[in-house]
């Protein structure tokens, strides 16, 4: 049987008495209404302990009733849904709800760490720094004792099966908060015709007038929200968004919001996205954020049934839970007496309202009189009896600044304690903007500071607390920031509503509650509820020489909760000030960051997760491939076949058999992947020469050449065959992998150093697909399928291209090579590159032809000492470290990109690292790629290093493993033996060979 | 996520579309070779680092592939103005009492 | 050797595929064209040379303003950038078009390339198309600034697309071949909660 809602009120709320909820708590089956938060029927069912602290373990209840509540931190679902560090105020509950505290390790209600008290106090301030610091080797043990201790919530082990997705908005005006001011704004700016987004992180709009009793002229205030919403549902042009927190405010008006759209749902009625991202740029956005009211601190301040006094108020007049039957009201304002009325008024008895202030005569303090409520002037509940529960509460005249105890302590019992030390606006997003919050006297508070993003706060986040105010507010700022976007003319259609309102009493700024012994004895006056931080960790820490209030943060762990100290850290700031002997303002407070409240990952991570995480670039003949069991590589977003396994194959084997297929016979390579770049202009052939190393202005059309690019500071940036396509127009071949940035880096050159020159780039690496016939066979496999041009080898020779017909498709064929063979490439328009391919696979047929992959491609390059960019060099490589004098123009009458910088002091050093070929002694060790290499492996540590492996593979074709390597010095080290020390503790001996290891003449190529 | 207006499209544009390209108005040595080994480094690895207005080179990546100039705070990522290639800043005294 | 040669769109694999509601009106629906013709265009907008001799083999008029494009009943061209469009025409009848763009704009300094093989051109449309472009871009497709005969190019999920506003009111996407099958997936991935169909 669930346990009886022993605190729910009879009537009122506006909670749905008809849909009964079921859900459990810590394994205890409860239940509540439709409308009810978790914090809402937990405290229906009396259920007073929903947490364990995290340093000291106490028992910790329900304070708040928003986002700013610090205790009741729950973990709602179980298995891969499960959402950890949830505000159980925030929670709806539904049917079959299971939640469970986050604090407590073993469990909320026997809690190992409070039994060993011994715990607290190793945890002074800055313990993480003075205890756990040393010895370094223990941290890792502390730490995961603490985070399990501490109960920070559970990540689901399992892959979330929900779906997440996002939403870009551009709006003119963005609305953050649905209370009155924020509904006021929307409601202005909806009238111009501008696009308003209204978000609110209730699941309700309305904000404090949901759980008040207030009017606005004749209507009821609740008359009045119904109609506002109405009327913005109705209108086109505006997006409401309930269950939406504005988690974050970037730079130019960017903010994110998460909505929740499912997580209130029954699971196995949820459908589509259970969170979504609203990625909003707004041109205006009003901070409509409200304010939280502030605890007050004093000892014992955090024993379960210590609340906000408009928390009270909330639970009565929006959920009809009363959380108590005898309350004391201890307040330095005056609104938190409404908190008593609505008490008295729920029928629950006012054991006493103790004001700090000496002589309050607001209208409510007058109300609460009228009404037979006890009313304690000039004192203060300096502490509470009670464990799990709060029994009594203390309470002492204090002095008229209440910073001493002037007299002794009544006992009053009660079993609920509501505070209000006053409101802190909710300055959040305004700080997240860069605006500096400043301190306010009169409202007692930090205010939003000036911001150059254009933004605005209003209503009681700029501490305007009545609710005419907060209207009137509201509605001129939406109106203007409707006009500052281009809509309407700026003048506000709110007509104020005839409601007189009587001034209050001035609050008292009271932080700190003063007891009879002195901080540092007193017991615990929690200032953070969530990290456990007291008035006297503040005082102690000013102590020991910490000012600055970040540091104070950091130092203390103040604000690190999960909270970000919504509740606790003006009251610090205030400590701290006070300890230091300075204004508040002069304290500060410390920088608000993203998110507000926690975030999920999900939520960020939307669609782009499994296989949308990132594109997958696929070439023409790609399902080609996937029908032949290649294996990829992943080469830039392309996916390249790596090699293509037989049945019961080895990678080894494979590549072996695909590599010697290639030196005896045929074989064939998806070379679609590099990149292509049109060029054309009367330009060009000179554009060519000032970007590459060698020069273009006399390669004749029909012809190629190998190009080298360089960084203006001489090292090696890409490299690639260009061919004259025709007089003025040319095609460049790219890396793979550098398409995009050569292009961007052509385009750089021309747009912003010589625009003067008549030339055109147009990428056309998607347009061609490459199919690449290598070996001494290719010309056979070529002639099956084209016959109208000569392939004779004196006729269409080595760094020819042609332009014929392949398979009937008209092709571009390049007679490059990067294998060393005899090789054809092939390039048709792409949508014929399977048609290419399967011709050519048929065509191969009698000569075994073999597809082959990246991997085989490399062996085959490294056997021929041709470089790749990017694995054989590194960015501090300059032709001559790779031995390519050969390829640089010295004589070039422009200085070409990178010319100078190869004169450079450090271009021409001695012992710059040099490519050479590395044979090992043993030949059937492959050193792996990355070794490092040593003149004496028997040297002491750290060893001199001489270089390293950039490319290692055994070559089936010569028997022996074979190696690239740069090595300082080492064009003029071949002969020498050289070390590379292993992990493992062997050491790998190797010869330094010549880079070139087969065909050194380059004979097969012209075959 | 800034927000950065290409002087060719004639729009405001997210960030992603764009790719930052270093300090502005960097002229090319007219004659490397001529150039001394200190002030070809200075050309090639010295840049402004400063608090307030710094001139910038953005390429419209995603959209029209242009490179062309802006204006920046480096304190608050305002930006003052985008400009074509070629052209000289309007925007040279600082913003907030600060000077680039 | 006297096969025809066998013609694939970038995704013709994907035709027919479906997500979510799978009624007789989904909230999307995608539709590849037959292969067009792409040819890139570059070229000097502020010679009058230069937009003459578009129009006399075309028949259209060079949009010249950006983030702009015009539609016949065979063909689009996209503005890319102030030198650069794109026109995407049918196949059939414009088999000459290269060579006498190419003729045509002899003594401009000007560019045609031929890039058929390497993008693909999606129509999308449907009453869920607002959502899924918003899903999908951080460009404001807003009625009210996304106007029929307005073209952007910008990023389309993690990949880069020229998207455009025709007077129809669907909404013509010009991809990259190999980034057709990510794009594809991403559409059919976004719109599912509405229905959605790549046409066959």
């Amino acid at each position: 049987m669930p346990a009886l809602e022993v605190n729910r009120l009879a009537t009122g709320g506006l909670i749905d008495r008809q849909q009964r909820v079921n859900f459990t708590f810590n394994g205890r089956s409860l239940q509540g209404y439709h409308g009810d938060t978790l914090a809402s029927a937990l405290l229906a069912n009396g259920i007073k302990v929903v947490g364990r602290s995290f340093k000291y373990g106490r028992p910790r209840g329900v304070v708040g009733h928003g986002s700013e509540e610090p205790n009741a931190i729950v973990q709602v679902g179980s298995g891969a849904e499960t959402i950890p560090n949830l505000r159980a105020t925030q929670v709806e509950i539904y049917e079959g709800l299971e939640a469970a505290s986050v604090g407590g390790w073993p469990s909320v209600d026997f809690d190992l760490m409070s039994i060993v008290g011994w715990f607290g106090r190793l945890m002074p301030p800055g313990f993480y720094y003075k205890t756990f610091m040393w010895p370094a080797r223990f941290w890792m043990t502390y730490e995961h004792i603490i985070r399990k201790a501490a109960g920070l919530g559970r990540a689901p082990q399992e892959r979330d099966p929900d779906l997440y997705d996002r939403l870009n908005h551009h709006c003119d005006v963005l609305v953050v908060g649905a209370g009155p001011a924020g509904l006021s704004a929307a409601l202005e700016a909806s009238r111009t015709g501008a696009r308003v987004i209204l978000a609110d992180e209730q699941q309700q709009l309305g904000g404090s007038l949901l759980s008040t009793h207030s009017s606005i002229g004749a209507q009821s205030g609740g008359q009045w929200l119904q109609e506002t919403c109405e009327q913005l549902a109705s209108c086109d042009n505006v997006t409401l968004l309930p269950r939406s927190t504005v988690f974050g405010y970037y730079d130019h008006n960017f903010l994110g919001i998460v909505e929740r759209r499912t997580d209130h749902q029954v699971p196995s009625q949820r459908s589509g996205a259970r969170q979504r991202l609203h990625r909003v740029r707004a041109r205006q956005v009003i901070l409509a954020t409200g304010a939280i009211e502030r605890p007050l601190v004093f000892a014992h301040n955090d024993v379960p049934g210590v609340m906000l006094a408009s928390s009270v108020s909330t639970y009565i007049n929006r959920y009809g839970v009363a959380p108590g039957t005898e309350l004391v009201l201890f307040t330095a304002n005056d609104s938190a007496y409404q908190c008593a009325l609505d008490w008295h008024g729920a029928g629950r008895s006012v054991v006493a309202v103790v004001d700090s202030r000496a002589a309050p005569d607001g209208p409510l303090v007058k109300a609460c009189r009228r009404a037979g409520i006890t009313v304690i002037a000039a004192h203060g509940v300096i502490d509470v009896k009670g464990g799990n529960a709060v029994r009594a509460a203390l309470v002492a005249p204090l002095n008229e600044e209440g910073s001493a105890v002037i007299g002794s302590a009544r006992q009053l019992d009660c079993d609920l304690i509501a505070c209000s030390g006053g409101w802190s606006p909710v300055v959040h997003l305004s700080s997240q903007t860069g605006a500096k919050p400043l301190w306010d006297k009169e409202v007692i508070g930090f205010l939003p500071g000036d911001s150059w993003q254009a933004e605005c706060s209003v209503g009681a986040a700029v501490g305007s607390y009545t609710l005419l105010a907060c209207l009137a507010e509201g509605a001129s700022a939406g109106a203007a920031a409707a006009a500052r976007a281009g809509h309407g003319n700026g003048e506000s259609m709110f007509v104020a509503p005839n409601t007189q309102e009587q001034p209050e009493h001035p609050a008292q700024a009271l932080f700190l509650v003063p007891h009879t012994r002195g901080t540092s004895r007193a017991p615990k006056q929690f200032v953070d509820f969530q990290l456990d931080v007291t008035a006297a960790a503040i005082e102690l820490a000013a102590r020991e020489g910490y000012q600055s209030v970040e540091h104070v943060k950091r130092y203390t762990a103040m604000g690190f909760g999960t909270d970000q100290g919504k509740l606790g850290n003006i009251n610090g700031v205030a400590i701290l000030a006070q300890t230091l002997g300075q204004d508040i303002a002069d304290t500060g407070t410390t920088m608000f960051r993203p998110c507000y409240t926690p975030t999920t990952f999900g939520a960020l991570a939307g669609r782009d997760v499994v296989d949308l995480f990132d594109p997958e670039r696929y070439t023409a003949m790609h399902r080609w491939h996937l029908e032949h069991n290649a294996q990829w590589e992943n080469v830039g977003q392309w996916k390249r076949p790596r090699y293509f396994p037989n049945a019961g194959e080895s990678m080894q084997e494979a590549v072996d058999r695909e590599c010697l297929a290639v030196r005896n016979s045929v074989g064939l390579l998806d070379a679609s992947t590099l990149g292509k770049i049109d060029i054309q202009g009367s330009d060009a052939a000179e554009f060519l020469t000032r970007i590459y190393t060698n020069s273009y202005l006399k390669l004749a059309p029909g012809r190629c050449r190998y190009g080298l690019m360089l960084k203006e500071d001489g090292m090696i940036f890409d490299d690639g065959v260009t061919a004259c396509i025709d007089e003025n127009r040319y095609l460049m071949h790219t890396t793979t992998g550098g398409a995009a940035g050569v292009l961007a880096w052509l385009e750089l050159w021309h747009q912003t150093e010589w625009p003067e020159l008549d030339v055109y780039f147009t990428s056309v690496t998607d347009h061609w697909s490459t199919a690449t016939i290598s070996g001494p066979n290719a010309r056979n496999v070529l002639a099956k399928v084209c016959d109208d041009i000569d392939l004779a080898a004196d006729q269409f020779k080595f760094l020819d291209w042609r332009e014929a017909t392949v398979a009937g498709v008209k092709a571009r064929i390049f007679r490059i090579s990067f294998t060393g063979e005899l090789t054809y490439e092939v390039n048709v328009p792409s949508h014929y590159g399977r048609h290419l391919w399967e011709a050519l696979i048929a065509a191969g047929e009698e000569f075994t032809i073999t597809p082959y992959g990246t991997e085989t491609m490399h062996v085959l390059r490294a056997e021929k000492g041709f470089i790749i960019v990017g694995q054989d060099t590194d960015g501090s490589m300059t032709p001559q470290d790779m031995d390519m004098d050969w390829i640089v123009g010295h004589k070039k009458s422009f200085s070409f990109v990178g010319k100078r910088s190869l004169s450079r002091s450090d271009s021409v050093r001695e012992g710059r690292k040099q490519l050479v070929g590395l044979k090992t002694r043993d030949p059937q060790r492959v050193l792996p790629e990355g070794s490092q290499l040593v003149n004496d492996p028997n040297q002491p540590l750290p060893m001199s290093m001489q270089g390293h492996v950039t490319s290692s593979y055994f070559s089936a074709c010569l028997g022996h493993s074979i190696a690239l390597a740069v090595v300082k010095g080492g064009l003029s080290r071949k002969g020498e033996v050289i070390y590379s020390p292993q992990a493992d503790g062997s050491v790998i001996e190797a010869e330094i060979v010549d880079s070139v290891f087969y065909d050194a003449e380059g004979e097969r190529q012209h075959v | 996520m800034l927000q950065v207006h290409c002087p060719y499209c004639g729009e405001l544009r997210e960030e992603e579309e764009f790719s930052y390209g270093g300090q502005a108005h960097i002229a090319r040595p007219e004659e490397p070779d001529s150039v001394s080994d200190k002030d070809w480094g200075s050309y090639l690895f010295f840049r402004k680092n400063p608090r307030g207005l710094h001139h910038e080179m953005w390429n419209h990546t995603a959209g029209c592939r242009r490179y062309f100039n802006v204006t920046r705070h480096t304190v608050t990522y305002e930006i003052l103005e985008t400009y074509p290639i070629g052209e000289q800043p309007s925007c040279k005294d600082g913003i907030h009492g600060e000077t680039s | 050797m006297s096969e025809t040669p066998r013609l694939e769109t970038a995704l013709h694999y994907l035709r027919g595929s479906q997500r979510g509601a799978s009624d007789e009106s989904p909230g999307l629906t995608v539709v590849e064209s037959a292969l067009c013709r792409h040819l890139s265009i570059r070229g000097r907008a502020e010679s009058p040379g230069f937009a003459d001799a578009i129009r006399s083999v075309t028949g259209m008029t060079l949009p010249t303003s950006p983030l702009s494009c015009e539609s016949s009943a065979n063909a689009h061209i996209f503005w890319q950038g102030p030198s650069e469009w794109m026109l995407v025409v049918e196949q059939q009848g414009s088999e000459t078009m290269e060579s006498d763009l190419c003729k045509a704009l002899a003594g401009e300094q000007a560019a045609v390339v031929d890039v058929s093989g390497g993008q693909t051109l999606l129509t999308l449309s449907g009453p869920a198309l607002a959502e899924v472009l918003q899903k999908s871009s951080p460009y404001d497709f807003h009625s009210s600034n996304f106007l029929p005969g307005k073209c952007v190019q910008t990023t389309f999920g993690k990949a880069g697309a020229l998207v455009a506003q025709l007077e129809d009111h669907s909404v013509a996407l010009l991809v990259r071949r190999s980034f057709s099958d990510y794009i594809g997936r991403w559409l059919l991935d976004a719109a599912a909660e509405y229905g959605v169909q790549i046409s066959r």
